[in-house]
């Protein structure tokens, strides 16, 4: 049906796609430019409006000038398949040119932008398991083009096609609305919080410029002089200020969650996953079970109450990008279990005991933590004064608080199969690796852990590295041989 | 599937600890005194080329300050460095390399060759006059799983390359 063996082209679409996205980008890029001409539009009209024509022809400009890059761009992006290797041909005036090898190829996530949708085309992304320069996307294909691509690139020496066209997905998970507005909710709002503050403070500092070039200093002044301020007025001000931020964080996460997981299914088909989710950007991707390197979740008090998991399964050297597409939000216990056995075929958990640290390390999570507010405190001493001291009352209970959850959080299980590590101290992590997926192996010890006969024992996968904290020195030692005794002498490959 | 613990205490699994670990080569201190000096001198240069381009006396506080902190830490770890110079060490297995260092933070790396990406032999200025090389194991893990063995000899480094290459071919 489609031939793939001739160079070929985007779909003709694509070049709609393509205008889209670098303007969408030039708006970001310049959206102070249209607030300032907002505010020029509200200080005074008449002159805004006589200075239109000249601001139209600007545009134009530019929209020609995207349309004609964009359209070169299209014209010079060729791609087809040759001896197993995905050839790709890009560039205007420097030109570049890509193979990738289909064994190299770890997954192909097809995504959909709104106008991908109206216009019915996919943006087909190209993982490889090799360094992030080879990574390749093209950003409109027909569907059934893409498809049909996306089988080749992912088709190993041993799976038929036949016998994959008839496999319907037996197993399927659909993350209900409920569990993801729930999660929306229980989410460490923290994290938003702080990047809403941010943003405000960033807009209040433009607002300042903004206002500085209209010449409205006064307003701005009496605005600095009620806000920051003081005085009683301010402070209440401001309060609200943070109660709204706060309110608008929750709304945010709440939302954002809902429309980047809207209809998040995971699929199981053969030993693929499928995991597709997106309200408004569709984004299917999917992933060789054998090519997994690490699953993480996490939980928190309020999510573990309502019985609600974050999941995360990451494969080798996967860029920051992709890592964030396999997160699998609002995913429930029993769901988990399932999921769990799909990737490992048994429950991890049940392959061995847990094991805590040695009792030291709550005692070094103590000295690093007075060693670090000691340092905070010295340099708040120097800078607010005696004051700044104070705040110490409310922050040191809390940070005793946490280490003690840190510690009780913190566990190892170390059997044949499977190393799993438990931390976090707000949030519980939990990370499973299979043993035999071990890259390299490093004992560390400090000098007080010596005399404590205790040692880290730092374990390298692809996709991460986990950290048994102050193992007995001499079981440390032992898990050490086992593992590179596993590693060595089973076949398993780690991808 | 229950928990094996005793295939861990298994006497048939190789254990690390009896591993005759192999002190990396003398010289190769040289390089460490010689990096050390060329460091300074590069430090002192450009201090100098402040004090006399921008006329900025070394009295004043953040300068002197930045700069004697500079020289204090490039000293500290020189003094260090060689203090814990006979505690580089390396061993070969058949089917691993291992590499420990460290006098008051111990640290000891193994890679096994089956994981084994690719391996460099590098050799600096210094490493180069006295014919030494470092050898540089790399996997497909975190940068902190590599391991890298400073200071041996060209021919040693180059023949282990070659060892190991055979072994993860055959």
């Amino acid at each position: 049906m489609h031939n793939f063996s001739i160079p070929s082209r985007q779909s003709a679409k694509g070049v709609a796609v393509l205008l889209f996205l670098s303007f969408i980008k030039f708006i970001k890029q310049a959206y102070i430019l249209v607030i300032i001409f907002a505010f020029r539009f509200i200080s005074d009209p008449s002159k805004f409006i006589s200075s239109l024509p000249y601001l139209g022809l600007a545009f134009f400009a530019l929209l020609v000038y995207l349309l004609i890059f964009n359209y070169l761009k299209f014209k010079n992006f060729k791609f087809h398949i040759e001896g197993g290797q995905f050839i790709l041909a890009e560039g205007i005036l420097n030109k570049k040119n890509t193979a990738v090898s289909f064994d190299k190829i770890q997954n192909v996530n097809m995504k959909q932008n709104v106008l991908h949708q109206i216009l019915n085309v996919v943006q087909l992304d190209i993982d490889t398991a090799g360094d992030k320069a080879t990574e390749i996307s093209i950003t409109a294909l027909e569907k059934s083009k893409a498809l049909a691509l996306k089988k080749i690139l992912l088709r190993s020496g041993k799976a038929t096609q036949k016998t994959e066209n008839k496999e319907q997905p037996k197993d399927k998970i659909r993350i209900s609305t409920r569990s993801l507005f729930l999660t929306g909710i229980s989410e460490n709002h923290l994290k938003s919080f702080m990047f809403l503050a941010a943003a405000c403070m960033g807009l209040f500092s433009d607002v300042e410029d903004v206002l500085k070039s209209m010449g409205q200093e006064e307003l701005y002044q009496t605005i600095e002089n009620d806000v920051l301020g003081f005085n009683p007025d301010g402070l209440v001000l401001l309060l609200i200020g943070i109660a709204l931020v706060l309110m608008i964080s929750i709304l945010y996460s709440i939302s954002s969650i809902f429309i980047k997981n809207y209809g998040l299914t995971i699929a199981t088909k053969k030993n693929k996953v499928e995991v597709s989710k997106g309200f408004f950007n569709k984004i299917s991707y999917s992933l060789n079970i054998n090519r997994v390197q690490s699953v993480h979740y996490e939980t928190n008090y309020l999510k573990r109450m309502l019985g609600l998991y974050n999941l995360k399964i990451l494969q080798a050297m996967a860029t920051e990008k992709s890592k964030k597409n396999i997160q699998i939000v609002g995913i429930q216990e029993d769901e988990l279990r399932f999921v769990e056995k799909l990737l490992f075929a048994i429950n991890p958990f049940t392959s061995g005991n847990k094991e805590k640290p040695h009792t030291y390390y709550r005692t070094q999570l103590f000295y690093r933590a007075a060693i670090v507010l000691l340092l905070v405190s010295c340099v708040g001493f120097i800078g607010f004064g005696s004051q700044f001291l104070l705040l110490l009352i409310v922050i040191i209970p809390i940070v005793i608080r946490l280490l003690f959850f840190k510690y009780q959080k913190s566990y190892y299980v170390l059997s044949r199969d499977f190393i799993i590590l438990g931390s976090g101290s707000i949030s519980t992590f939990t990370s499973i690796v299979e043993s035999h997926k071990m890259q390299s192996v490093t004992i560390h010890q400090n000098f007080f852990q010596k005399r404590k006969k205790v040692a880290d024992l730092n374990i390298f996968v692809a996709s991460t590295k986990i950290t048994l904290p102050c193992v007995e020195y001499d079981r440390a030692i032992k898990m050490y041989n086992y593992l590179l005794f596993h590693v060595e002498s089973s076949n398993k490959d780690w991808i | 599937m229950g928990f094996e613990n005793q295939v861990l205490e298994d006497l048939t699994i190789p254990n690390i600890k009896n591993v005759p670990f192999k002190p990396i080569e003398k010289k190769y201190l040289r390089v460490v005194v010689g990096n050390y000096i060329f460091l300074l001198l590069l430090l002192f240069f450009s201090v100098g080329l402040v004090v006399f381009l921008f006329h900025v006396p070394l009295s004043e506080v953040l300068f002197g300050g930045i700069a004697l902190l500079l020289f204090l830490l490039l000293t500290v770890s020189f003094i260090v460095s060689v203090l814990s110079f006979s505690k580089r060490k390396y061993a070969l297995r058949t089917r691993d390399i291992s590499y420990k260092k460290g006098l008051f933070t111990t640290t000891l790396t193994t890679v096994p060759f089956v994981r084994v990406q690719h391996i460099d032999v590098k050799q600096g200025f210094f490493s180069r006059k006295l014919k030494l090389a470092n050898l540089e194991v790399y996997t497909a893990g975190e940068s902190g799983g590599d391991l890298i063995i400073k200071g041996l000899k060209y021919q040693d480094a180059n023949s282990m390359r070659e060892y190991i290459m055979s072994k993860i071919d055959a």
